[in-house]
């Protein structure tokens, strides 16, 4: 079924519209669900939620992009109940390993910016402002990227996919991977850099 | 959590950028029933919320009268009166929609603005005309627009039938012979491409639409007499990762592949002496990066440079006569290089000029033997003139923001500014040195 339609169904409050999503887009949330929480019951109730924070989401919401749409809902449930989950115990998976290549990213200022936001109690919608700036700055520093190197910057970023997957999809060897994906890290800390994100 | 909080920033990023890394759902097949299950398990949820919220709506004692059940005398009363009251505020709602709605229409009416929120970035010259596109939505429709300027006004090109054409970034040329626009036009739902001509007053669809999954069409140039255009189109399959290049015969409508590249690449948008020319970025261990060209009469493909190890990437790459130009890196081994943010031209052997040059704009055009460019010119975000036969700049005008297209015109220039805020589409006038903005 084509997506509008999907998205029509959700309007009409249509109750076909799940099954519909689940059928298409289902295991690309799973998947993505799953990258983030390394659990597969954790990744169904995800996607479960997903379906439902769409269902209340739409109306009012028409998403150009159904599926870049459902995938940010599932991406969003997967880390929140990561944090939960991971409240105490720490070390350890994948997400684990992004964020530890995304710390090399971030600068000093925007470490500090992030644990000031945290310590102060500041609300979580001035962190999600922060979050939209920076955001700005990312998608301007992925449009100067060729397409490949953005999709593969993409994919481990967004997608919290393993390097061997995005190897295995490209043709690449890890190792290629890895190396194309600290070059593009080192490239978006200098760009970060340059744009004032630290002191 | 500082990590956490640029993950956090990576979810806020454009869902274009999403939807293209998009991987390829292999799995789908084998995991249908089980999605399906989830699928059934959420919408059991669902209609459990839906018979709460029903529940505690107060509706509730009519929807769930138990049919077969005679209904007493109050009972009947307390239907009527329940109908009565549904009855007028269903008559209140109606004339209040009705009133939303003539209001909404009328101030569309005397307010009329299309494209608000666009994003400019394409602007092209045509015989006729200007013609532009746009990112963006209206109250109706969202995706790439096709505008052209007339009279001082921008119009939202339609078809035949009214329809506005929408195509994707790169996917439409024009012939300045004709004034013909050309479009290609994509169903995504069905996976075909077709290409449409559009003069304003009539569109037709030009060849049969291919029948390819995955396409990215985009336009790229056009023989004499635009009688060809050449699509190309990423195919990528667990181990490769190139292009397809298409040629149509636009008055016969037929379509053949022309050839496809060994990896990802980039087309200029111009063919110089029957070559077609790319930029191409290896999907190997390698990821190497070269100038390559396909030659139209032999068929074969050459590549004419091999970059060096820590060569940047190339980007927008436009060919000239008798330069390459690749934004963001330095080039070639032409007259004209750019490296770690300057332009240097070479004549002879010799230095002609030395100049920075944004990278992250790209804002270029060239007329006649002049390129134009913004720059940091004596201290000042500038827009500036460069003489390519002696090197000489000038600055014409002081850039107000961030410029990501420019067209030059006999009088002044027209350029975009991507701010959300205050950007849109601007005209700059040389001789009043004022821009006026001509589209939000």
């Amino acid at each position: 079924m084509e997506d509008a339609r999907i998205v029509e169904l959700y309007w009409e409050r249509d109750e076909r519209a799940i099954p519909e999503t689940a059928d298409k887009y289902g295991n690309f949330c799973w998947k993505i669900a799953r990258n983030i929480l390394e659990n597969e019951e954790d990744a169904d109730e995800c996607v479960n939620d997903t379906y439902l924070g769409a269902w209340n989401d739409m109306p009012p919401s028409r998403p150009m992009f159904l599926r870049a749409y459902l995938g940010k809902l599932v991406r969003n449930l997967s880390i929140n109940r990561w944090r939960r989950e991971h409240a105490l115990k720490r070390g350890g998976g994948n997400l684990t390993l992004v964020f530890e290549e995304l710390s090399e990213i971030v600068s000093d200022k925007e470490q500090g910016k992030a644990k000031q936001l945290d310590e102060d109690g500041k609300s979580p919608v001035e962190q999600e402002v922060a979050a939209k700036e920076l955001a700005k700055e990312l998608d301007a520093f992925l449009e100067s990227l060729p397409r490949q190197k953005r999709q593969i910057f993409v994919r481990r970023y967004w997608y919290a996919d393993s390097t061997s997957e995005i190897a295995k999809d490209y043709g690449m060897k890890v190792s290629a991977v890895s190396m194309s994906l600290s070059r593009l890290r080192e490239q978006l800390r200098a760009y970060l850099l340059e744009r004032g994100y630290q002191p | 959590m500082n990590a956490e909080f640029l993950f956090e920033a990576f979810g806020e990023i454009r869902e274009t950028w999403v939807e293209e890394a998009a991987p390829e759902d292999k799995e789908r097949n084998a995991k249908h029933m089980e999605r399906t299950e989830i699928g059934r398990k959420a919408e059991t949820k669902i209609i459990k919320k839906k018979n709460a919220e029903a529940k505690n709506s107060g509706n509730r004692k009519a929807g769930t009268k138990i049919f077969g059940n005679r209904p007493s005398g109050i009972e009947e009363k307390a239907a009527l009166q329940n109908y009565r009251t549904w009855r007028k505020w269903l008559i209140l709602g109606t004339c209040a929609c009705l009133f939303l709605v003539v209001g909404i229409v009328g101030y569309r009416i005397t307010h009329w603005k299309s494209g608000c929120g666009q994003t400019w970035h394409e602007i092209t010259p045509c015989a006729e005309g200007i013609y532009f596109t746009s990112n963006g939505h209206d109250h109706r429709h969202g995706g790439t627009f096709l505008w052209k300027e007339q009279e001082g006004k921008l119009i939202k090109l339609t078809d035949a039938t009214g329809q506005i054409l929408q195509g994707g970034e790169n996917t439409y040329l024009y012939d300045k012979g004709k004034g013909v626009v050309y479009l290609l036009e994509s169903d995504r739902a069905k996976e075909l491409c077709k290409v449409v001509i559009g003069d304003d007053a009539a569109v037709k669809t030009v060849g049969e639409p291919l029948g390819i999954t995955a396409w990215e069409g985009r336009m790229l140039w056009t023989q004499t007499g635009m009688e060809t255009r050449v699509l190309p189109k990423e195919q990528r399959t667990v181990s490769d990762f190139y292009e397809i290049v298409y040629e149509t015969d636009l008055s016969s409508g037929q379509t053949k592949e022309l050839f496809r590249t060994d990896s990802i690449a980039r087309f200029a948008n111009q063919l110089m002496d029957g070559k077609l020319y790319y930029h191409e970025n290896r999907a190997d261990e390698s990821g190497t990066d070269r100038i390559c060209y396909y030659d139209i009469k032999s068929g074969n493909t050459e590549c004419v440079y091999q970059e060096e190890e820590d060569m940047e990437l190339y980007e927008n790459v436009v060919f000239y006569e008798d330069c390459m130009i690749l934004h963001r890196m330095r080039m070639q081994d032409g007259r004209m290089t750019y490296d770690k943010g300057m332009w240097k031209l070479t004549k002879d052997g010799e230095l002609v000029f030395l100049t920075r040059y944004d990278k992250q704009t790209a804002a270029m055009d060239r007329k006649g033997n002049h390129l134009y460019y913004v720059t940091r010119f004596e201290g000042r975000d500038s827009v500036v003139k460069l003489d390519l036969g002696n090197g000489e700049i000038e600055m014409i005008a002081p850039m107000q923001g961030t410029y990501t297209e420019l067209l030059m015109r006999d009088g002044g220039f027209y350029y975009t500014e991507p701010s959300y805020s205050v950007g849109g589409l601007f005209y700059y006038d040389l001789d009043s040195r004022r821009a006026t903005k001509i589209h939000d």
